[in-house]
């Protein structure tokens, strides 16, 4: 009987540590194209704060709805203007939201691109992330104007960081994804194929939800000089 | 690696696996007392977790327990708690996930011991209770061993339901089949890779573990 009784109470312990809430903890609900950059930021944030900075990365609308049913996230770094206004138009802000970069639109092909719509007619799987929660997945899809014959070709992803998926497994043969992803597949030592930039960029906008000091001290951070530094080596503006 | 969706992961076992247990032992004992009909009726009911896509559990857990629902808002309001996107919403959809888990074992142990244990029971004045507690349960350790280890293992292999309502919230809901799949989604294989062997490792020894004791209870009786 005594084994029982023990593993209850290693039972019972291991359940009491459970959900102990740390109020050094910062929860920032990021969008995909951000999250390489914001891994390292928020790296250089702890080196001198004493906290932890926890990301789940998504879809910018995924995000949006998931804190307006209430998710704990005390920021909030949308990938383009539309969701962070959406975000303080609901009263869930505590400061309007804040610019914090830029980051361009950018295809990749699996061959040489010489002529976009070229590119894109000749491809038989066009990758892009859903344009319903995706930013990036919205630009493409107006930039590229596909027409009812292209339909068929759309693999929708869920966010940014599934059509990356789809580009370094060159499991499609055009794809469009940010410029940061671009450079976070480059620092993989992804060589493959072709990519164009565009001129479409997208505004990224960071959201303070929580009132406290660390939260608000990162959101500041975000607009740091060396945040900036940070962001355009990893291929923002 | 980082430990805490394992961690997570062992803990929302745990806690459901005790949760069912006390669930489970008395609802056994009255599907197994109903009539014939009505029994097979709550079985069914029961076991429908089973076969429904996890989808379909998560989509009706979220309307129920969001804070703008009736229910959601009444637990918030009165208790304090947040049943979305928190580690006490993911123990109830656990719940309701993993019980034909825990159901089916205990009651094929119920109905496969011997009907004389209970008709010398009754005759010796035992009442119908009495006899499941102090008789049936004890002659059916192999099956509850089973039910536990079924429960605990498939709560840590659960992923649908826990991606619907919980939020990859990192040391709340980000669970280790989550933490994983975010893995996968930001290309960070070698982290995906660690977690991904640490749960083959720890499905694999679980089970080990339950089916010695299963066996040495088994060659006991």
């Amino acid at each position: 009987m005594s084994y029982k009784l023990l593993l209850f109470i290693s039972l019972l312990s291991l359940v009491s540590c459970a959900n102990s809430k740390d109020s050094s903890t910062v929860n920032v609900a990021v969008a995909a194209s951000s999250y390489p950059a914001l891994i390292e930021i928020a790296k250089q944030f702890q080196q001198k704060h004493s906290c932890n900075i926890t990301l789940t990365q998504g879809a910018s609308g995924k995000l949006a709805t998931q804190i307006e049913n209430g998710a704990p996230f005390d920021i909030f770094i949308a990938a383009d203007t539309a969701y962070s206004k959406r975000i303080s138009k609901s009263n869930l802000a505590i400061k309007p939201p804040k610019t914090i970069s830029k980051n361009h639109l950018v295809f990749w092909s699996k061959q040489a691109i010489h002529n976009l719509p070229e590119s894109i007619q000749k491809a038989n799987t066009i990758g892009i992330a859903n344009p319903s929660t995706a930013p990036f997945g919205k630009a493409a899809l107006e930039l590229i104007n596909i027409n009812n014959s292209l339909q068929k070709q759309l693999r929708l992803a869920s966010s940014i960081s599934q059509v990356n998926q789809y580009i370094i497994s060159q499991s499609v043969d055009f794809a469009s994804t940010s410029a940061s992803s671009k450079r976070m597949l480059e620092k993989k030592g992804f060589e493959e194929g072709a990519w164009v930039i565009s001129e479409t960029a997208l505004t990224q906008e960071a959201v303070l939800l929580t009132d406290n000091d660390i939260s608000a001290a990162f959101f500041d951070f975000l607009r740091s000089e060396k945040a900036i530094t940070t962001f355009k080596s990893l291929g923002f503006e | 690696m980082n430990w805490t969706p394992i961690i997570l992961s062992l803990q929302l076992a745990a806690v459901t696996t005790i949760c069912l247990l006390i669930i489970g032992i008395p609802l056994v004992y009255s599907i197994h007392r109903a009539k014939r009909n009505l029994a097979i009726t709550l079985d069914t009911f029961f076991t429908l977790p089973l076969v429904l896509p996890p989808s379909v559990l998560g989509f009706y857990l979220l309307l129920i327990f969001s804070p703008t629902s009736s229910f959601g808002g009444l637990i918030n309001e009165y208790i304090g708690i947040d049943l979305v996107f928190s580690f006490t919403g993911l123990v109830i959809a656990s719940i309701i996930y993993s019980l034909p888990f825990m159901l089916g074992p205990l009651l094929n142990g119920l109905k496969q011991l011997p009907s004389h244990f209970q008709e010398a029971a009754y005759t010796m004045g035992l009442s119908p209770f009495k006899t499941y507690t102090s008789i049936q349960l004890p002659n059916m350790t192999p099956a509850i061993i089973a039910a536990i280890s079924f429960t605990f293992i498939h709560t840590i292999g659960e992923f649908g339901v826990v991606l619907m309502i919980g939020g990859s919230i990192p040391g709340k809901t980000e669970v280790a089949s989550i933490a994983l799949f975010n893995k996968v989604e930001t290309l960070e294989y070698d982290t995906a890779h660690s977690y991904a062997i640490t749960l083959v490792l720890l499905a694999f020894s679980l089970l080990l573990i339950a089916n010695v004791m299963k066996n040495k209870k088994s060659t006991q009786i």
